[in-house]
């Protein structure tokens, strides 16, 4: 699996007079963010969105979503779930025995779950990543 | 007393192909070699049609047509990424772990918080199905031979569920469980247990042991005697008395492999020279990713295989006094081996790369730590006139590497093969430096950033033919799944 590498710290060696200890011992683990969005990594999966069922959601085409395989999914979770051989991104409603896939975009409709279907649950959508600013990613520097 | 579980992902290929794609669920389908080739996976419907491991595509073209069975390219990339996240996911349940084989985990669960073992192997099978998408069959006992046996059970029989437990109760000897398993044991052939080759089981037919039953009540003198250590160790592991235990450090591979099909034939010395030196580089990032040094590497070329009476193979292989892991070592005996195995006017379809006798850095450094250069060791000094480069070329016809490498015509050649010989030590210390160095800033800034020149411009020409390939959904971004 690939992670995203760690940050350096913002605190190079080069520390002026005055109070050094302090500024040192200050020193915590930089923010992590791969570590924030994802709280189990085996079972974690990243997937594009392909469309715009989903945009009063905030889901837009193109976004990437993180998919959490070891949540198990609850009414009004927002879900990656396999419906007739393919990948859909709905909203999960169940009542009364009934589960319904409720898409956030008027011009679509909900389908509902009949017996016999080919559906399960694939995972569910705990984050959304929508890129607000068009430019290609920064060059990494690189430190041997 | 140990407890181990052994945990088999079944047709673990076909399996991450359809986690992937619910369109490949219940319908049969087979997962083709690197150059799409042969049949390296089959679903089990696949499996139902008598369809063999390894059997190549155009023998059974007609097979595969007539049952609609969907074929698809090995995508490596996938299958390390969810195996490992097979491993892990298992981990979370026991610390205690050998990796058998890409597919394949033992773990210890007599230290776990569990108290009954089938409901243990019932929740890593739901939590591997749930989490990954990934089916296994679990067998569960006090030996490594009898949960090797009790998952072959368990894969089998529907009724296991998935899980075979074969234990004995935690308090004394309870004769029912004994029975039970001493009934299976007797419906278990002697060939079928894992360890007994085709040698054995015929050994222990010869003298009227055909199950495991049999081998179990044998007698340990005999078994002793004919077999030495290993027969008793059997009885005794067939017994549930543990005596293997786990093997928890990563053994190194065999062998490591590159191997392509060409999109189209090569036949200039310039191009084909430019693929073996890129595959060499393959090979030796996955010797060096895997901490581990190989002291022979064996160069392959071949013309088309569907043109069976022009099928041509060249192959040879070169042993250097001492592992290494220096890609310019590789590279320079690559090409000049390659070199002499080129003919003019061959149209090449397929190279290979091989490295073999390889071990681990931990155990050079002991036994040879003075003398790590693979060019120069005490025992042979590549003074003019020494040959140690063994060259094998052949014509053959037949399917398998394995079988070919027995028919190779090893040629001893006269010719002193040594480039520039370093002795220095700092030299070599420095190379492995320099080694480090290129692997992290290809690890980051992308693969092939900073390659040897005489890799050339990669060229689509050499890129893998495989035209059925699924994408690296978990390990490249602009290849992920998408949901609409």
């Amino acid at each position: 699996m690939r992670t995203i590498n760690s940050l350096s710290p913002l605190v190079d060696g080069l520390v002026r007079a005055g109070f050094p200890g302090v500024v040192e011992s200050a020193t915590e683990t930089p923010l992590d963010l791969n570590k924030h969005l994802v709280s189990n990594t085996t079972a974690t999966f990243f997937v594009r969105v392909d469309g715009d069922s989903m945009i009063k959601a905030g889901i837009y085409d193109g976004d990437l979503l993180v998919v959490d395989r070891s949540i198990s999914a609850n009414h009004n979770d927002i879900i990656v779930a396999t419906l007739d051989g393919a990948f859909t991104v709905k909203r999960l409603y169940k009542s009364q025995g009934t589960i319904r896939l409720v898409p956030e975009n008027p011009l679509y409709r909900p389908i509902t779950v009949q017996d016999g279907t080919d559906f399960s649950v694939w995972g569910v959508v705990t984050w959304v990543l929508h890129k607000t600013h068009n430019t290609k990613l920064p060059v990494r520097t690189f430190r041997a | 007393m140990p407890l181990y579980a052994l945990i088999d992902c079944n047709n673990f290929f076909v399996s991450c192909e359809r986690a992937f794609n619910p369109k490949l669920q219940k319908k049969p389908v087979a997962v083709l070699s690197s150059n799409d080739g042969c049949i390296v996976a089959r679903s089990s419907e696949v499996k139902a049609l008598g369809i063999k491991m390894g059997t190549p595509v155009f023998e059974i073209s007609h097979i595969l047509r007539q049952h609609n069975v969907q074929l698809l390219s090995s995508n490596y990339s996938l299958y390390a990424d969810m195996s490992s996240r097979v491993m892990e996911t298992i981990k979370k349940f026991s610390p205690e772990i050998e990796i058998y084989s890409v597919d394949e985990a033992f773990i210890r669960i007599d230290h776990t918080s569990f108290k009954n073992p089938k409901q243990l192997g019932k929740q890593l099978h739901e939590t591997l199905l749930s989490w990954l998408g990934i089916p296994v069959s679990i067998g569960i006992a006090p030996s490594k031979t009898l949960a090797k046996m009790a998952c072959e059970l368990a894969k089998s029989n529907p009724e296991y569920e998935s899980v075979c437990v074969l234990t004995i109760s935690e308090h004394g000897r309870d004769s029912t469980a004994e029975e039970i398993i001493d009934g299976l044991l007797k419906q278990f052939p002697t060939r079928e247990i894992w360890g007994v080759g085709r040698q054995y089981a015929k050994r222990f037919a010869q003298n009227g042991l055909y199950t495991a039953y049999d081998i179990k009540t044998a007698s340990s003198e005999w078994l002793r005697k004919t077999l030495g250590i290993s027969g008793l160790r059997l009885k005794y592991e067939l017994s549930g008395i543990s005596i293997l235990p786990l093997n928890t450090k990563p053994k190194p591979p065999q062998s490591i492999m590159h191997s392509r099909t060409f999109a189209r034939p090569i036949n200039n010395i310039t191009d084909l020279r430019q693929s073996i030196a890129t595959f060499t580089s393959r090979v030796c990032e996955t010797l060096r990713s895997k901490h581990t040094r190989a002291q022979t590497i064996h160069i392959r070329i071949e013309t088309s295989r569907h043109n069976s009476h022009e099928y041509h193979a060249q192959q040879a292989h070169v042993t250097f006094p001492a592992p290494t892991d220096d890609t310019a070592t590789f590279l320079y005996a690559a090409r000049h081996t390659l070199d002499r195995l080129w003919e003019v006017k061959t149209p090449y379809k397929r190279a290979a790369v091989t490295l073999t006798d390889i071990s681990t850095n931990e155990s050079i450094q002991s036994s040879l730590f003075e003398k790590i250069d693979p060019w120069f060791s005490q025992k042979t000094k590549p003074s003019l006139g020494t040959s140690w480069m063994s060259f094998g070329k052949y014509l053959d016809q037949s399917k398998l590497l394995q079988e070919e490498s027995n028919k190779v015509n090893s040629i001893t050649v006269s010719e002193p093969f040594a480039p520039e010989v370093v002795s220095d030590k700092e030299i070599v210390h420095k190379k492995a430096a320099l080694h480090k160095k290129i692997d992290a800033i290809n690890a980051v800034m992308g693969k092939d950033t900073l390659r040897f020149a005489s890799t050339g411009k990669p060229k689509p020409v050499w890129q893998s033919k495989s035209e059925q390939c699924s994408p690296r959904y978990t390990t490249h971004w602009d290849e992920l799944l998408t949901v609409s």
